[in-house]
């Protein structure tokens, strides 16, 4: 089989990751712009935030929820599900005793329209706290409720299955969460700019080894060419890049996939049968406070004969024969580990769907004409 | 010709665990009274804190999970979070909290690494740290502050059933002995009534349930994937199912709130090979939005869905055909109390689908030499 004949817009997307990061860091690495976004006096005041959004947008939101409390310093930051934050938290859940004007909520849409979407800003803006869109898109229905939007300008580009809007909003996430903890000094200027050029820097060192990664999410497609069940694990940051894979699991290939830690899917998941059937995704970030069990977990599904891949910046040897590891750069914080450590799963996924013949989105959308098809 | 099933040959062990809540409710509630009221004054952060975290793995952080709204009931002001084992342990920043937070660790056996591991990352950092445990001699109920020993009555708590319902009214309980500490108000005979009167309509309709579900397992025993659709709090008692799906009959089972299946799951298909559950309460403020995602489910995906509700679909506002069980809630000020017993259906559903599959639970039992390297993990980080 050649790989060319797979090729997906899975693939494209990633390839363009490193071109992206350099106008997507200076696009929202923009003091300028995150210092118009809220009246002033308002960021070094902020005590609480809930972020949130759909879909991939609410696995962006996740996994960058670590950076963002470390560099802003507001602890008492959450990313409630969209359900969970429009129709079931209270004003006292939102708030959390603080006043309307240290209260920030932020929803994540690149395209900004969804009906949820706008409620989430609606919802903020009837308990009278701050309200925020990032988005791609400053004239849809969310930037018009919205108080403020805060565009990342993402380049034109094939955004289907979504790889890119996810990368920049996790860009836009942590760069206002940096502005906040300048804003409130909880960093300095110099790291502010450090965390840009860190992020620079590891998407480029990440992408130097792009051609092994593909060439190896391929091979093992091939090999999970009949699988029609997936597992995506990860802990802390990560549990939300496997959120993201399994996203991606779901509308390449349309196959049933799940998501867990590594303590429930030893709790759980592991209990269940046919394991030999279940494609397994495993982010392993060494410098993870969870790194040991995540391993130890590794070689439970090894043990249980899981076909699984697992996705590590370790260069430790710590994994079982007979595991598929990928080995990616090696993040400068842990917290970042998730801005590029969903790629090696996406790419799976992209060309499990090619290999088996099927478009994206159940059918509807062709990869290779890049041209949806609706009923 | 047409076959006939005799439900008694396909009752197990985990059937008969979900039996066994109907005797357990009254028994337990009385007990973890007792029990909570010889450490409600232990600890001055009873009185005093704003901030309760409860913990534990597998099943028992699900139960936390869905004892938030008891919190807010009980608590105003109190801000309840429930975080897994591994994310208290590992990544959560203790350091910042106040100092009488109070973390509950719930573990039946109080034998969980990581539970244990959270208890001492929460001494160490002056916390409050509180052993929900039916273990008074475990390494948990050693280690932390206080030990709130649930003292359940002796039972088969294999796939952990009733040990799910006995964190889960051990934890309202709690709520309630502090709120009475705080405001020297009675509420613990209020809500052994309110229990009371749950568990009477509740269990009024069990018979039926369990037959519909026996019959439902043989409908759906060739379904090939399973995924149970809610929001909320019933997100937490969709979580629990999903678990006894994976431990008793062996089946994945994804657990989606209802507009992110919009947005994602709803693009799996075939849809043919799906058995979907819908957890819907007709009072809760989502209802507009699950019911078009079921309408959804079964028009554009060509799922069989399952409703759990209060209410018929009809009257949900769902536009397509869907199988219906009528599952009674409490009533609405009483909302909180709707997780003790919200989950029965779907872990009825799962024994029978066991028993159907003939699939032992567990796969068998624990293997040490499968689960050598996993479960019972020895590193601790504090």
């Amino acid at each position: 089989m050649n790989k060319k004949d797979y090729y997906n817009t899975i693939t494209s997307q990633i390839e363009e990751l490193t071109e992206l990061v350099d106008v997507q860091t200076e696009k929202c690495f923009d003091c300028e712009k995150l210092e118009n976004l809220l009246p002033k006096g308002t960021l070094e005041d902020l005590h609480r935030v809930v972020l949130t959004g759909c879909g991939d947008s609410y696995s962006a939101c996740g996994a960058m929820l670590q950076g963002f409390k470390l560099l802003s310093g507001i602890e008492l930051s959450v990313v409630p599900d969209p359900m969970e934050f429009t129709r079931y938290y209270t004003e006292w859940d939102t708030k959390q005793g603080y006043p309307d004007d240290e209260v920030l909520v932020i929803a994540v849409s690149a395209s900004g329209g969804s009906e949820r979407i706008v409620e989430i800003l609606k919802k903020g803006n009837n308990m009278g706290v701050h309200s925020m869109l990032i988005s791609n898109n400053p004239e849809s229905n969310g930037a018009k409720e919205a108080k403020t939007v805060y565009w990342v300008e993402t380049p034109a580009g094939c955004n289907t299955p979504g790889l890119r809007s996810y990368f920049a909003s996790m860009i836009a996430i942590i760069a206002l969460g940096a502005f906040i903890g300048l804003k409130k000094g909880t960093i300095s200027e110099q790291r502010f700019m450090k965390v840009k050029q860190e992020i620079v820097d590891y998407v480029k060192n990440f992408m130097l080894d792009f051609e092994r990664m593909d060439n190896q999410a391929f091979e093992l497609a091939v090999q999970m060419k009949e699988l029609d069940r997936f597992e995506a694990v990860g802990d802390g940051p990560d549990y939300f890049s496997a959120l993201f894979v399994e996203q991606k699991v779901v509308e390449c290939p349309g196959v049933f996939c799940i998501h867990s830690n590594s303590e429930e899917w030893c709790h759980i998941s592991m209990m269940v049968r046919d394991n030999e059937h279940i494609g397994t995704v495993f982010m392993v970030t060494e410098d993870s406070p969870s790194y040991g069990r995540i391993v130890d977990t590794t070689w439970g599904a090894q043990r249980l004969g899981r076909p699984a891949l697992v996705v590590t910046d370790s260069d430790k040897e710590d994994f079982a024969e007979g595991l598929n590891v990928c080995k990616i750069a090696h993040a400068p914080e842990y917290w970042m580990a998730p801005l590029m450590n969903f790629c090696p799963g996406s790419l799976l996924a992209g060309y499990q769907s090619a290999v088996n013949d099927k478009n994206f989105f159940g059918g509807k959308y062709n990869f290779r004409t890049r041209e949806f098809k609706w009923d | 010709m047409a076959r006939t099933y005799l439900k008694m040959y396909y009752s197990n062990t985990f059937r008969l665990q979900c039996l066994d809540i109907d005797p357990l409710t009254l028994d337990q509630f009385d007990r973890s009274v007792e029990s909570v009221k010889k450490i409600i004054k232990k600890d001055p952060a009873f009185l005093t804190s704003k901030h309760i975290i409860g913990t534990g793995c597998g099943d028992s952080i699900l139960a936390a999970a869905v004892c938030k709204d008891a919190c807010d009931f009980y608590l105003p002001g109190v801000h309840f979070e429930a975080v897994e084992a591994l994310e208290l342990s590992r990544f959560y920043n203790m350091e910042v909290c106040d100092k009488d937070t109070i973390i509950v660790a719930a573990s039946v056996s109080g034998s969980i690494n990581r539970t244990n591991e959270c208890i001492l990352r929460g001494n160490k950092n002056g916390l409050t740290t509180v052993a929900m445990t039916d273990n008074a001699d475990s390494k948990c109920a050693k280690c932390a502050k206080v030990l709130y020993h649930v003292n359940s009555p002796k039972g088969d708590n294999n796939a952990g059933n009733r040990t799910y319902f006995v964190n889960i009214l051990s934890f309202i309980i709690l709520m309630a002995a502090m709120a009475e500490l705080r405001t020297g108000n009675s509420y613990l005979p209020e809500l052994r009534e309110q229990v009371k009167k749950y568990h009477d309509e509740f269990f009024a309709e069990f018979e039926k349930m369990d037959d519909f579900l026996f019959q439902k397992a043989f409908e759906w025993k060739d379904k090939k994937y399973f995924e149970i659709v809610a929001d909320g709090t019933l997100f937490w008692s969709g979580r629990f199912v999903s678990a006894k799906m994976a431990e008793v009959p062996g089946d994945l089972c994804s657990v989606i709130d209802s507009e992110n299946f919009m947005h994602v799951n709803s693009i799996m298909y075939p849809g043919s090979q799906f058995g979907e559950m819908a957890m819907i309460c007709s009072y809760e403020e989502n209802v507009s939005r699950i019911a078009d995602t079921v309408s959804q489910q079964v028009k554009r995906c060509g799922r069989d869905v399952l409703v759990f509700s209060d209410k018929t679909p009809g009257e949900l506002g769902i536009t397509e055909k869907v199988d219906y069980l009528y599952v009674p809630v409490p009533e609405k000020e009483w909302h909180f109390l709707q997780p003790l017993y919200s989950y029965l259906p779907g872990s009825l559903f799962s024994a029978y689908r066991a028993a159907v599959l003939g699939e032992p639970f567990f796969r068998g039992g624990f293997d040490f030499e499968v689960f050598e390297h996993s479960y019972s993990s020895p590193e601790v980080i504090v």
